[in-house]
């Protein structure tokens, strides 16, 4: 149990109360229309299980796309290790187990009149509303770097088109050039993948081009699993891969796309490819919406996931600040299933619940030696998500050679348990 | 007899100037919404052990295993040490009876 003091109090009463005004459709003839945005980690795992506690509300999911391909292995497809339809799911079995799927670009949210806006120009009525739309880039942050000239160095941050993009320009990359991973600093989606992807990237080099150079340019001075991951390279890639902090290249400064190059103030960097992975932020409809107040980010409570900045509007996954949370597709996952319980509890005019919420990381260094970086969250006496102390952390520097082997195993059984416990 | 919202709302003030604080309850039907990513498909094509059929006598003495054999697991005993004793019992019980739906 956690107590929370007299401000915290009243605010949950007053959202309480707010649910219990709400729960008057559940008494009519009118079902709880609960829309959803986004059809990944948050968004389906939200989907699922409100529909499980709540059988009877009347959910629909709007997605950009109608089917769903994973960021978490794509790295895997990008070293030719995988297909991305292997990571590509339908909503098949979401729309079979009653709830709407409706493919659109969501454009506003009016919380007042609680309306979704779609770019198609048809409008979406809520009685609450989920929001778990990942992230968008900022293009306009790095000068030289815009959005018309992504595709010169793709970030494929997005799995997809861009996987696949970034995957054959490496394939059809010349003996012994150089390959530039941009890594920007946090907060970001999924903070370790530039470092497990420079590793899958280098596992293929070593098979396909073995001279070939990896340089990840990186904003931030260190990162998650640092040890973990030089050690891995020192022993499988050695001499492949070159880190060059902030504190060494004094950070970016200017971007040539056509000449795949990126500028700093001590030295330039030029690749025969280069996945630049800009800074990121919540999507732009939730922010022009008033949802991230003055930030780049959605400021949530972090019990309930209710926008600070507007009631009956929760956000999760990768576009809120929720806490000590990384944005990654676990946390995403836990969250909507944590959501979905809180947005039941307040339509039925019920004080919302928690629990310690986890989060693991899983990095493949090659497909069979795997690392990773555990944490465990609580709601603390502020109500923030906060991580448990003495809990968590990463894989011991001194495993056996068997312990990355069985990490690599359950990397590959978490990423099968949770895409299945998403789409069945 | 409905009330109005600011009834309501004056109603959950008055509770607060009796009862200052009050209680986020943190539940084990929600936890396992954790668990079950990793552990939904975990069995016989899995090498993340499975929980289905499991006592809570098992699954509570894996939690004590855990914190006291921290090499042979590669992920719970960094786990584990973030759930209060009854925590995890409150949690080998529920998945005892329940696995890992949250209801």
């Amino acid at each position: 149990m956690k107590t929370f003091n007299r401000r915290q109090a009243l605010a949950l009463s007053a959202t309480a109360a707010t649910g219990l005004l709400l729960a008057s459709p559940t008494l009519g003839a009118n079902q709880p229309k609960i829309v959803i945005i986004g059809g990944g980690f948050g968004g389906i795992s939200a989907a699922t299980v409100l529909k499980t506690v709540q059988p009877d509300f009347d959910i629909t999911i709007v997605t950009e796309t109608d089917s769903f391909s994973t960021c978490p292995f794509s790295n895997l497809v990008i070293a030719g290790l995988r297909s991305l339809k292997s990571i590509t799911f339908s909503y098949k079995n979401i729309a079979a187990q009653g709830m709407s799927i409706k493919v659109g670009k969501v454009t506003a949210i009016d919380a007042v009149k609680r309306v979704l806006s779609l770019a198609d120009g048809s409008n979406l009525s809520f009685d609450r509303c989920i929001a778990s739309p990942g992230i968008e880039m900022q293009f306009d942050q790095i000068p030289g770097y815009t959005e018309a000239l992504q595709n010169l160095m793709p970030h494929a941050w997005k799995a997809g088109a861009q996987t696949l993009q970034l995957r054959d320009q490496l394939s059809s990359m010349r003996q012994g050039g150089t390959f530039i991973i941009y890594a920007p600093n946090t907060p970001y989606r999924c903070p370790v993948a530039p470092y497990e992807r420079a590793s899958l990237v280098a596992h293929y080099f070593t098979r396909h081009n073995p001279t070939a150079k990896i340089l990840i340019v990186d904003e931030k001075d260190s990162f998650a699993k640092q040890a973990l991951f030089t050690q891995a390279w020192e022993l499988l890639y050695p001499g492949m891969i070159t880190h060059f902090p902030f504190s060494e290249t004094g950070g970016i400064i200017e971007v040539d796309a056509k000449n795949l190059e990126i500028m700093t103030p001590f030295e330039n960097f030029k690749g025969d490819v280069v996945n630049f992975i800009p800074p990121q932020k919540a999507p732009k409809f939730l922010l022009q919406s008033g949802l991230g107040g003055n930030g780049l980010w959605c400021k949530i409570d972090e019990a309930t996931f209710e926008s600070k900045h507007a009631p009956n509007i929760h956000i999760l996954g990768d576009a809120a600040l929720a806490g000590d949370m990384p944005k990654s597709g676990f946390s995403a996952s836990v969250q909507g299933g944590i959501c979905a319980h809180a947005v039941a509890s307040l339509m039925n005019g019920e004080p919302p619940k928690t629990a310690v919420l986890l989060n693991t990381c899983y990095s493949l260094v090659a497909p069979d030696y795997g690392i990773s970086v555990a944490g465990a969250y609580r709601i603390n006496d502020e109500g923030r998500l906060r991580s448990i102390k003495n809990t968590g952390g990463a894989s011991s520097i001194d495993a056996s050679d068997e312990v990355r082997k069985a990490e690599a195993s359950y990397a590959y059984d978490w990423y099968n348990s949770l895409t299945h416990v998403m789409f069945g | 007899m409905i009330a109005t919202f600011s009834q309501l709302f004056v109603f959950v003030f008055l509770i607060l100037q009796i009862s200052p604080q009050i209680s986020l309850a943190e539940t084990a039907e929600l936890s396992v919404l954790s668990c079950r990513i990793c552990h939904a498909q975990s069995g016989t094509s899995s090498e993340i052990p499975s929980l289905a059929l499991k006592s809570k006598k098992e699954i509570f003495f894996s939690f004590k295993t855990f914190l006291a054999i921290k090499a042979e697991s590669t992920i719970m005993h960094r786990y584990t040490t973030g759930y209060s004793a009854v925590e995890r019992e409150d949690l080998a019980d529920y998945i005892s009876k329940f696995g890992l739906v949250a209801k």
